[in-house]
């Protein structure tokens, strides 16, 4: 989240697309019912089933799984032609105004400039900005930039240049009217999403979709600045193969309504649990470091190269400033390293830098799953996850676990992963055949462990012990403590092809083979090894004492830090996660004093943004910060997220993270796989060809799994039926089917199906249904509903169904065979997003019969 | 009479009058329920099975994301969910919240016949008491919510006890402990009694 949950009560106007927060949030929920209790708020919810949520809803639109980009691509469009977007903050607080480069060319067939058939792959140098200088006033007189376009494309697959980079000075033009301006790009980019085309893709009648737009844009009715809206999403958006496109379509969406830094405003990603967002932040993903810090690649031959690959240089007008707060990189890896390595990082050994693993290939989840098919990984640990439901497509997931020598599972139950080898259809002489040793740990549970959880709105809030792990379960740091011990102690006494990393790992912790949580966050936190000060106030931080903040960060070996943005998060006043103050003097649900929020226990991030340029806030009931002119610095409610003695006339960007200063409407060189703007694309299974170029109808740079299991479907093969998995809020994932009080709420897995379909196939409720799909097939009962109604796609009469994720082949229910023991991951295709790696667990094709 | 520290208002088929009858202790209160902000998110049910340590029953699936479909002698508080379509075309998902509603002239109490068996607070909550329960079942012709219930192997008839020790805390029933949205609550009753 940009925000946060409380401030969700200050919205004016929410829309709620890919997330279904009634029920997968539904304590959060509390805080958009407050906004309309109190505010008077709006919500419009847009989801392919009519939800828990949509009944909260002021306006409810049945949208086709998959087609969200065009949805907000035709708001975009909306929002540009009936001039509902925050002019001021648009030119100076976005790229509107800057130039890009000629040669680019927009998607019209489907492709941006610079794409390679061959390799599947884009050249992406005409993606950048023009070097230069003030434009305005004098919009050049070029060719249009689709013709312009033409000659480039060739003329760059020709001679391939060195790696782009971000020109230092950046033509740009204030009046936005250069063909070339990134707002005129933008602007020929979406006037393809009419209405007319929305409706073609989406399924949503036009005049449904015009008053949703209505209403969503009329908080900038007239130009007014005053009130605020928000977008609010979930893994709906996600999991398909162009999810992070839609996150960024929302996310311009909501710069050019000038509402992203606001109280009330932002682009909000629900995180389905408790943890995810820890999980992010300290690097739970192959490709990241924690702190967002880049992998290093095997390019990278020494420090200074990965330094200087990963360090960001501003790239701006002239004329304005940028913080380019990403050029503190060499600090936060440095103060990384120490906390990997300790004394064994030094200046002379590039402070350890080649220790770090290199990354020469994707280790995203669906590839890991891939690898082990293929023979390449030969062993798993599956702690706190069960990676035969997750999936996508479980068969090939249970046939890779056989291929594999040892699992390792840590669970609190029994789960389908530590089961695979008796997976439903498995026969005994298939199982005596299965090699693959199992290990199955007895782990605590969540209320069992102390330390923190990171919530969806980036707060660290500390939790203690509610009872002792029961029976032989243990902590995990208890279990990977000593697995990591013991390997270390292999190595001592056998060596290895690359001892050092394992035996000079920092491991000061009083119990090493159990290390407590409070001693890892204090380490994460950061320490000074040498008496550090800030040269700004003047403090002065003695060797061996907490850090107070990322300010404090070093790149000369001084202090170490596990991850810079949990920075102050324990510092020499002690545990800052475990603070419960309620005061909330402003009203705005700030809570300053309740937990604490990384960065630097900032609540709304780019709050900078909530002013105008001259430093008043936009709104003067809902003051975060402002520019108080008298102490020539930002004071506010929140703490700024800005340079805070930048006075407004210095023309500092607000999005300090961006080298640019500024928000991303046109996302330059290798930002994203696909392209600048999002482009709509159709899934992989889907029941058209895309209405806007059907010759190029799927994302161009998609990554398929390219196996004997990994099978895709379409509409000519009978698979027309449009599918979507969703979790309940009766259950949590594939844990709570072991826990009665669950089981009796919602008993056993169903299929939705709209009340059309149904009767065009003789099912009545109740009635067992067998959906297939390309790869398996899943059994259950068929729950009928006018909740999902059939849809015209194109002019042709479509249905989409619905399943729930939450059963499997173990627990209450289906121990006593009371269910059909399948998952429905069976269903979903092993195809990722190119830019994050996430499956496309909505929206694949099926056809459905009576079982 | 296990009453705690609730001062008692009425009592079922008592001859004499209600000792202390009269006396203004306690503030009054009535369960707040806006259907309008309810989510069906169930936290409620599951708090009262939980409060009340009520076992695990099995269910049935019945087209519908409703866990049973009405209240039981072990179920008390039940979330219903109803599907209508208005004339325009669009639909609504209503929840609605099936429980004792601690009525303000109760039903079951004048009903019952037993001497004890049900009691209604001077704070309004009204209560069973199990142990003077004849099993007669007037109560569940009595009360039009449909909310008492007899279970099929025990003589008496069963509705909620709302927590005592709760409703002191003006929480009266588990379930609004368990709010998500603040549909349910306890609240002092504003009109005067008549």
């Amino acid at each position: 989240m940009t925000n946060g949950w409380i401030d969700i009560k200050n919205t004016d106007m929410m829309l709620i697309m890919g997330g279904n927060p009634a029920e997968n949030h539904p304590c959060g929920f509390k805080w958009p019912i407050e906004a309309k209790l109190q505010r008077n708020a709006k919500m419009i919810v847009v989801d392919p089933r009519f939800t828990r949520t949509a009944a909260s809803a002021d306006l409810f639109l049945q949208i086709r799984a998959g087609a969200d980009i065009a949805f907000l691509g035709g708001l975009i469009n909306y929002a540009i032609e009936n001039g509902r977007i925050a002019h001021d903050y648009v030119v100076n607080y976005t790229n509107a105004a800057f130039i890009v480069k000629e040669g680019f060319k927009l998607p019209d067939d489907g492709l941006y400039s610079g794409f390679d058939p061959s390799t599947q792959v884009y050249d992406k140098s005409t993606w950048n900005y023009q070097e230069g200088g003030n434009l305005t006033g004098h919009a050049g007189t070029e060719a249009s930039t689709r013709t312009a376009g033409a000659r480039a494309v060739g003329a760059a697959a020709s001679k391939p240049a060195a790696p782009a980079i971000l020109p230092p000075k950046v033509a740009y033009d204030l009046s936005l009217q250069h063909p070339r301006s990134v707002f005129q790009l933008l602007k020929t980019q979406y006037s393809r999403y009419t209405p007319e085309m929305v409706e073609r893709i989406t399924g949503i009648p036009k005049d449904q979709f015009l008053k949703a737009a209505d209403l969503f844009t009329s908080i900038r009715k007239d130009g007014d600045m005053k009130k605020a809206g928000t977008i609010i999403y979930a893994v709906g958006w996600t999991q398909h193969t162009f999810g992070t496109q839609i996150i960024r379509t929302a996310a311009m969406l909501q710069l050019l309504l000038g509402n992203v830094g606001r109280a009330g405003g932002g682009v909000n990603a629900l995180r389905g649990h408790s943890n995810i967002q820890g999980a992010t932040d300290m690097a739970g993903v192959f490709d990241i470091l924690p702190g967002y810090l880049k992998m290093p690649n095997p390019d990278d031959a020494d420090f200074a190269t990965f330094l200087k690959r990963t360090t960001p240089t501003p790239s701006k007008p002239g004329e304005w400033d940028s913080y380019n707060y990403w050029s503190n990189t060499p600090k936060f890896a440095v103060s990384f390293l120490k906390a990997m390595y300790g004394d064994a990082a030094k200046k002379e050994n590039d402070w350890a830098f080649h220790y770090l693993p290199k990354i020469d290939r994707n280790h995203a989840w669906t590839q890991i799953w891939d690898d082990m098919y293929a023979g390449l990984i030969k062993g798993m640990f599956a702690i706190g996850m069960n990676g035969v439901q997750i999936g996508p497509n479980t068969k090939k997931n249970i046939e890779a676990l056989k291929k594999a020598d040892w699992l390792v599972v840590g669970e609190i139950y029994p789960d389908e992963t530590s089961e695979f080898w008796k997976a439903p259809g498995t026969t005994a002489d298939e199982m005596k055949k299965i090699q693959t040793t199992v290990y199955r740990l007895p782990c605590a549970g969540f209320a069992e462990k102390d330390g923190n959880f990171v919530n969806s709105a980036r707060w660290l809030q500390w939790k203690n012990v509610a009872l002792p792990p029961p029976g032989e379960a243990r902590l995990d740091q208890d279990i990977l403590a000593q697995i990591f011990l013991k390997v270390r102690e292999l190595y001592q006494k056998d060596g290895g092809t690359f001892p050092d990393p394992i035996l000079n790992a920092r491991w000061p912790y009083t119990q090493p083979r159990n290390p407590s949580l409070a001693e890892v966050a204090r380490e994460i936190n950061g320490q000074a090894l040498a008496d550090v000060a800030d040269p700004a106030t003047g403090t002065v931080i003695k060797a061996g004492q907490q850090l107070p903040g990322f300010a404090f960060l070093r790149d000369d070996g001084s202090t170490l830090c596990g991850n810079w943005l949990y920075s102050g998060s324990w510092t020499e006043a002690g545990n800052m996660t475990a603070r419960r103050g309620t005061e909330d003097p402003s009203g705005l649900g700030i809570y300053a004093n309740w937990a604490w929020s990384w960065p630097a226990n900032r609540r709304v991030m780019y709050n900078r943004a909530s002013c105008d340029p001259s430093g008043k806030p936009w709104d003067a009931d809902r003051r975060q910060v402002w520019w108080n002119e008298a102490g020539g610095r930002w004071v506010g409610n929140d703490v700024p997220d800005f340079k805070v003695d930048s006075k407004p006339s210095d023309h500092m960007g607000p999005f300090i993270m961006n080298p640019e200063g500024i928000g991303r409407l046109f996302a330059p060189l290798a930002a994203f796989a696909e392209g600048p703007f999002p482009e709509h694309y159709e899934p992989i299974e889907s029941p058209l060809l895309n209405p806007l170029h059907p010759k190029q109808s799927n994302n161009p740079v998609v990554r398929r799994m390219k196996t004997d299991l990994d099978k895709f479907g379409a509409p000519d093969q009978g698979f027309t039926i449009v599918c979507t998995t969703y979790r309940l809020t009766e259950h949590y994932h594939y844990w709570t089917k072991n826990n009665p009080m669950n089981v009796q709420l919602v008993p056993e897995p169903f299929v939705e199906i709209p009340q059309d379909l149904a009767s065009d196939l003789g099912i009545k409720g109740g009635d067992k249904v067998k959906v297939t799909s390309a790869r398996a097939s899943y059994v259950a009962k068929a729950m009928v509903t006018q909740r999902i109604k059939p849809m015209l796609i194109d002019g042709k009469k479509t249905y989409q169904i619905g399943i729930p994720i939450h059963w499997g082949y173990r627990g209450i229910a289906e121990d006593e065979g009371m269910t059909a023991l399948n998952g429905v991951n069976l269903l979903s295709p092993t195809v990722i997003d190119p830019n994050a790696y996430t499956p496309e667990f909505k929206g694949f094709l099926v056809k459905l019969e009576k079982a | 009479m296990p009453t705690g520290m609730l001062q008692i208002r009425a009592i079922s088929a008592h001859p004499d009058g209600v000792p202390g009858r009269g006396v203004q202790r306690e503030e009054e209160v009535c369960k707040y329920i806006d259907v309008t902000t309810c989510i069906g998110c169930k936290a409620c049910e599951v708090a009262c099975v939980e409060w009340n340590d009520m076992p695990f029953q099995p269910t049935t699936f019945d087209n519908t994301y409703q866990t049973m479909p009405a209240t039981s002698w072990n179920y008390w508080n039940l979330i219903t969910f109803h599907e209508h379509q208005r004339d325009d075309g669009t639909l609504m998902w209503l929840m609605r919240k099936d429980q004792c509603m601690h009525c303000e002239d109760p039903g079951c109490l004048r009903a019952c016949p037993a001497d004890g068996a049900i009691v209604q607070y001077a704070n309004g909550i009204v209560d069973f008491q199990q142990e003077n329960c004849i099993g007669c079942q007037y109560c569940v012709s009595g009360c039009p919510f449909d909310i008492p219930k007899r279970p099929a192997v025990c003589g008496s008839a069963r509705r909620p006890t709302c927590a005592r020790s709760r409703t002191r805390a003006r929480s009266s029933c588990a379930s609004t402990r368990d709010f998500r949205t603040r549909a349910c609550t306890i609240r002092r009753r504003l009109a005067a009694r008549t």
